[in-house]
């Protein structure tokens, strides 16, 4: 199992409740004298990636950082990225020229030709969006010193897509909800984050689906209000959604103990005996298994131990421990008998 | 890739058409075999003279093709990209395209917005326009690659510089 200290940043939290697991601000910015990346011919793209890494090299902001072309990676460097978030889906899919300047432990990257030419993200664990914004804008304001960013005073940053135009700025939360869903009002709790405006997706973000109760949350607008007031926003979601989650999990510890008990050690027997899992069902019995952190239900049990545990059953990460790839039958055989090689060692 | 039809081992560079007994069939030749079939392929950018670079025969065709009547299409002046493409893909091509969408951008935002204004932090830096040298380079380049479709889009590029030169 991967150890503590290679943890990216969004995983290294340890409070042993962790609704919300991780916070995120991201800025979409473009260079003026290009088009979008999409629109851009490769040599274009290619241009505006060196023009932006060697912007980011004179920069003391990024002086720990490493820069990645997609295009030098293979597969499965490539799915490493995304699984620590230092890259998203479509950067990691797409094509040509485009890759990431990021540290170490992911807190800070740039995507460079996404969907726009730079994407600044700043990732941490647990309620920390207003950090984050400081490290983003900081970084956001060095960067544009060096480089021409498409920018009109009465429109704000100009984006490829018009819903990011103006602040560029996207506030999220990864939010973890399953005595919500056990108690069956997690429905009516992300059907009102959607009315009140803001956007819901899975684990891995845009696209992706709802597994092991996790939710991402953030703002839809880019314009109309400035970046402090829509984090202040989101991150005010964020907290009544703990709010419910954890009036959802008193009930659930108090009306319903035994059966939570008994729900979290039958996951924990699957996870110590089952000869195959995929990443799907590893995910949901995690799932439960924090639950049984958060009640103290098995003692031995850590945040730390699950993210260590969780980011390890990743494929790729399950690929580089071992030093070969696998097929995805094999892959789900790696994956049990690591799991149940790191559970038997503490329980 | 594909390899040279002829030899079999070098990558093929020269890809042609032909037409016989009104059968199409695609051929693809290296630059030694095509010459060695005397086919020639050689282009000087510099004498080729850019702007009468053959347009390929089904973009002609197509822009003979009478336009609906409907609405007037809108188009970036700038990096071209049009209503339909806008419609689409609910991404814009530049800069520039802000201006030629204005209407229907602000639409968009105030689906999520209950204002347009911009209330975020400010920046100050002159704007550039494309850089045509960089362009004009790129279109040797693709022209030499005998990439022909991104070559009459390159040259489109540069052609709206030159008639545009303040929508950049
Ligand atoms: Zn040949
Ligand atoms: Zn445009």
């Amino acid at each position: 199992m991967i150890p503590a200290s290679v943890l990216p940043a969004w995983l290294s939290g340890t409070d042993p409740e962790q609704i919300v697991v991780s916070s995120r601000i991201r800025l979409a910015r473009n260079l003026a004298s290009h088009f979008f990346p999409d629109r851009s011919i490769p040599a274009e793209r290619m241009r505006v990636f060196s023009e932006i890494s060697s912007a980011a090299a004179s920069l003391p902001a990024f002086a720990e950082m490493t820069c990645c072309n997609m295009v030098d990676l293979s597969a499965q460097r490539r799915q490493l990225l995304l699984e620590r978030r230092a890259a998203s889906r479509k950067l990691v899919e797409g094509s040509g020229d485009r890759g990431t300047i990021s540290t170490d432990n992911a807190a800070l990257s740039l995507l460079v030709n996404e969907e726009d030419h730079i994407r600044i993200q700043a990732i941490g664990p647990g309620l920390c969006a207003l950090d984050l914004w400081e490290h983003a804008d900081n970084a956001d304001t060095e960067l544009g010193d060096k480089l021409e960013y498409a920018f009109e005073p009465s429109r704000g940053f100009l984006t490829s897509c018009p819903t990011n135009a103006g602040t560029g700025l996207r506030a999220s939360f990864l939010m973890h909800l399953p005595a919500l869903a056990l108690t069956g009002a997690l429905d009516q709790v992300l059907a009102g984050a959607g009315q009140l405006g803001f956007a819901v997706r899975g684990f891995f973000g845009e696209g992706s689906d709802a597994v092991g109760h996790y939710f991402q949350i953030s703002n839809r607008a880019g314009c109309g209000m400035s970046e402090d007031d829509f984090i202040h926003e989101t991150a005010l979601l964020a907290s009544r959604m703990t709010d419910y989650e954890r009036s959802a999990r008193t009930k659930l510890f108090n009306d319903a103990g035994e059966e939570l008990a008994e729900k979290v050690w039958r996951s924990i027997g699957i996870l110590l005996y089952a000869r195959s899992l995929t990443l799907r069902e590893f995910l949901s019995l995690s799932s439960c298994l924090r639950l049984g952190v958060a009640a103290g239900i098995v003692p031995d049990l850590t945040v730390e131990f699950l993210n260590r545990l969780m980011l390890s059953s990743f494929p790729a990460h399950l690929e580089l421990a071992a030093g070969e790839s696998f097929s995805s039958e094999n892959a789900d055989r790696v994956r049990a008998a690591m799991i149940s090689k790191a559970l038997s060692e503490i329980i | 890739m594909v390899n040279c039809e002829e030899c079999g081992h070098n990558m093929a560079s020269v890809h042609l058409t032909k037409i016989e007994n009104n059968e199409v069939t695609a051929v693809h030749l290296c630059e030694e075999c095509a010459k060695g079939k005397g086919i020639s392929i050689a282009i000087d950018p510099e004498k080729f003279g850019l702007a009468s670079m053959p347009i390929p025969m089904q973009q002609a065709i197509a822009a003979m093709q009478p336009q609906a009547p409907s609405k007037p299409v809108l188009v970036c002046q700038s990096c071209g990209t049009n209503q339909d493409e806008f419609d689409k893909t609910g991404r814009l091509g530049c800069a520039s395209c802000y201006g030629a969408f204005r209407e229907q951008i602000d639409k968009i935002q105030l689906r999520f917005s209950d204002t347009l204004a911009y209330k975020g932090k400010m920046y100050s830096r002159g704007t550039c326009s494309e850089d045509e040298t960089f362009l004009r380079e790129e279109l040797c380049r693709a022209v030499k690659g005998e990439n022909f479709e991104l070559a009459a889009s390159i040259r489109d590029r540069i052609k709206r510089i030159a008639r545009n030169p303040e929508a950049n």
